[in-house]
């Protein structure tokens, strides 16, 4: 049996960011894995989550840096430090949108 | 041997074309161009004159001082200019619709109910039907208390949402109900009014609150509300979701702007025709006019305002009294223009009508003397104004191979349209037209929405492409083309613009083939409008057109003269983009036409 396509979220430690996170991807209708990884930098988790998800899509959540990775790409596509929580839930919503092919908010 | 220039100034490029006598033999030595400095006929054009010597210089390894002669063209003082007027208006009063098709709205079906704010439904008994009103409330919430009130046996059918969570409110209920949701004026909604909510499934638009008899059957309406609520269901053609809401005083009116009157004079006549009557009335009267001596236009409207504009414009340029400054011809052309709707909840946006006008004026003369004069005095070269713009351009195209007499050549410019017929005795017979380039880049601007007039102008331009992924690209054509850098995530799943070397996004949600339809759409009921009118007017001198030759800095355009061919060649007529010299393409007819011009003129002095 595959993988089922989701965007993997890796994150430090559980935070209302990652809740934000979640619900962006969630309005979205795409489906999303998240799981809590310790002892990698914010971008490092992105790369990771990039390589195992499916989708190639991957979501890093290190204290209030968010970075997203697609296509196992060195660049982050979108990284943000000290994010709020509309900036969490763009971002979701972008990895999403991202996954569908439209254009991102 | 004589070197001889001719330098040709036109609204927008400013051309030059080099060439040499020696004995009876000429020889073509090269051409360039430039944008032309300030507006024609001034001396600001100096500028780019100098510019396109230095550019023909360069390019054929000589030095100023080898040039015997520089020949300027006595352009044609024709300023073109278009403006719109919007029509018709949709307002919304008291908050009776919400049509703003949002990206995620959730639970497929229809909702009736009575609205009401989520926190006061539990003040009220629980035997009327509800569709709630979220404010700002976390999701959870918010699926928390729908889940309770409907266990407590509220009907809680439909809910509409200040934020963007319809699918993660829906995803939390026990009971799926149609949600709609990113309406920012969420206060704006009148509490306890009938009202009803239908979402679509994904793949297809609402049926029941786009059609009139739908909204009847909901609200119980008679014939007479029924056809005042007409506005409403058109409104939401085609919309996934949609909400409506009986309101006492409330309605969707479309109503009529009143755009101003046009007076159109004559020798004989002149008539007042409202701008509101569309662009078919407007051309009627305009073609029952024989031939139009001056317009005018209502103080205050858009329309008036550009008139006056142009004609205060080429006063000053001539140092003519305004009075004595005429508009020529007119054109005008219905379209449409999304407007924001008034009184709309979420920023709905309704496609309004409107009328383009295109209108230009004509004067006797420009002071190309000075201009030469002053060339003269920078350069060190002697400097004469030569020549018809209309006979320089026919003697030019004639060096297109395939072509002979008589011939029609066909300017298409930025400002103007003008058709030029020269038969074997070399009688020239020349019109200008209303309505090119410029209106075409007002067309897309509008119908596209954009409201930008620079990206309409490139879009016109320039073929666009779907960005798929952050490696490739679809092309209009179908053909994708592959990167091997990844594309910058701002262009990721937009339509883009390939200008140049550039690829522009478009913001607006706008598909790759409703541009493309625009834009041909905008092109050829400009152009394929005026092409008639000349073809027309050379008809009604006993004229019979059958080799036409396209010139003009829109004939460059990649579309233009394929969708002219395509339109007149199967009336039999020879029609083709210009190749001056055989490799020029459509560039410089004027300015070789006063080159070659320069020897028929010396052997008659």
């Amino acid at each position: 049996m595959n993988n089922p396509p989701v965007i993997i979220i890796y994150y430090d430690e559980n935070s209302q960011l990652l809740r934000e996170v979640k619900a962006g991807i969630e309005e979205e209708s795409v489906f999303f894995k998240a799981v809590e990884y310790r002892g990698l930098s914010c971008e490092d988790l992105a790369k990771e989550a990039s390589t195992i998800s499916l989708l190639g899509i991957g979501i890093g959540i290190y204290n209030k840096t968010i970075a997203l990775i697609v296509e196992k790409l060195n660049e982050p596509l979108i990284h943000i430090q000290d994010a709020d929580f509309n900036e969490a839930r763009r971002i979701g919503c972008n990895a999403a949108r991202y996954a569908k092919g439209i254009s991102l908010k | 041997m004589a070197i001889i220039a001719g330098v040709d100034i036109g609204n927008s490029t400013t051309e030059i074309c080099l060439g040499s006598y020696e004995n009876q033999g000429f020889h073509f030595l090269g051409s360039a161009e430039t944008k032309t400095s300030g507006t024609k006929g001034t001396l600001e054009n100096i500028h780019g004159i100098i510019q396109v010597l230095k550019k023909v210089l360069d390019q054929c390894n000589l030095n100023i001082k080898d040039i015997n002669l520089i020949r300027l063209n006595e352009a044609t003082p024709v300023i073109g200019d278009s403006a719109m007027e919007t029509i018709t208006e949709t307002v919304i009063t008291e908050s009776t619709m919400i049509g703003h098709n949002p990206d995620t709205p959730a639970g497929v079906g229809l909702a009736i109910g009575y609205t009401m704010d989520i926190l006061d439904v539990e003040k009220n008994s629980n035997d009327s039907d509800y569709l709630v009103l979220v404010d700002e409330i976390d999701y959870e919430s918010v699926a928390h208390k729908i889940n309770s009130l409907i266990g407590k046996g509220y009907k809680i059918n439909g809910a509409i949402l200040k934020n963007d969570e319809a699918v993660l409110v829906s995803n939390r209920l026990v009971q799926k109900i149609p949600i709609v949701d990113e309406v920012k004026g969420i206060k704006k909604i009148p509490s306890n009014m009938l009202g009803a909510i239908e979402v679509a499934p994904e793949e297809r638009p609402i049926k029941t609150l786009s059609n009139p008899y739908g909204i009847a059957t909901i609200f119980n309406l008679n014939q007479e509300v029924t056809r005042m609520i007409i506005p409403i269901a058109k409104s939401l053609v085609g919309n996934r979701s949609a909400v409506v809401i009986r309101t006492p005083e409330g309605n969707v009116a479309e109503r009529s702007i009143p755009a101003g009157k046009i007076r159109l004079l004559s020798d004989k006549q002149s008539s007042i025709i409202d701008v509101d009557q569309g662009a078919e009335s407007i051309m009627e009267a305009v073609s029952a006019m024989n031939k139009l001596a001056d317009v005018e236009g209502e103080e205050n409207t858009n329309v008036g305002l550009m008139f006056n504009r142009m004609k205060s414009g080429l006063s000053k340029l001539t140092g003519e009294n305004i009075r004595d400054i005429h508009i020529k011809d007119l054109m005008a052309l219905d379209t449409i223009s999304p407007a924001i709707v008034q009184g709309g909840i979420a920023g709905e946006v309704a496609m309004e009508k409107a009328v383009a006008i295109a209108a230009m004026v004509q004067t006797d003369s420009l002071p190309m003397e000075e201009i030469a004069m002053a060339i003269e005095k920078a350069t060190g070269i002697y400097t004469e104004v030569a020549g018809v713009e209309a006979v320089m351009a026919s003697i030019g195209a004639l060096t297109t191979p395939g072509t002979g007499l008589p011939l029609t050549i066909l300017d298409l410019g930025g400002g103007s349209t003008d058709i030029a017929h020269i038969d074997q005795e070399g009688k020239v017979l020349s019109e200008h037209f209303a309505g090119a380039g410029q209106m075409v880049t007002m067309l897309i601007n509008s119908e596209l929405g954009i409201n930008d007039m620079y990206l309409a102008e490139s879009i016109k331009r320039y073929p666009v492409a779907k960005v798929e992924s952050l490696f490739h690209i679809r092309l209009e054509n179908g053909t994708v083309k592959f990167f091997n850098q990844p594309l910058s995530p701002n262009l990721f799943g937009k339509v883009v613009i390939l200008e140049e070397n550039n690829m522009i996004p478009i913001d607006q949600s706008l598909t790759v083939e409703k541009i493309i339809y625009v834009r041909k759409e905008a092109k050829k009921k400009v152009f394929l409008s005026n092409v008639s009118r000349g073809l027309k007017k050379l008809s009604k001198e006993g004229l019979k057109p059958h080799h036409i030759v396209l010139v003009g800095g829109s004939t460059l355009d990649f579309e233009i003269p394929d969708l002219i061919l395509e339109a007149l060649a199967s009336k039999g007529y020879v029609v083709g983009s210009g190749n001056i010299l055989g490799n020029c393409g459509p560039r410089n007819a004027v300015a070789t036409g006063l080159v070659l011009s320069y020897k028929k003129d010396k052997d008659e002095e």
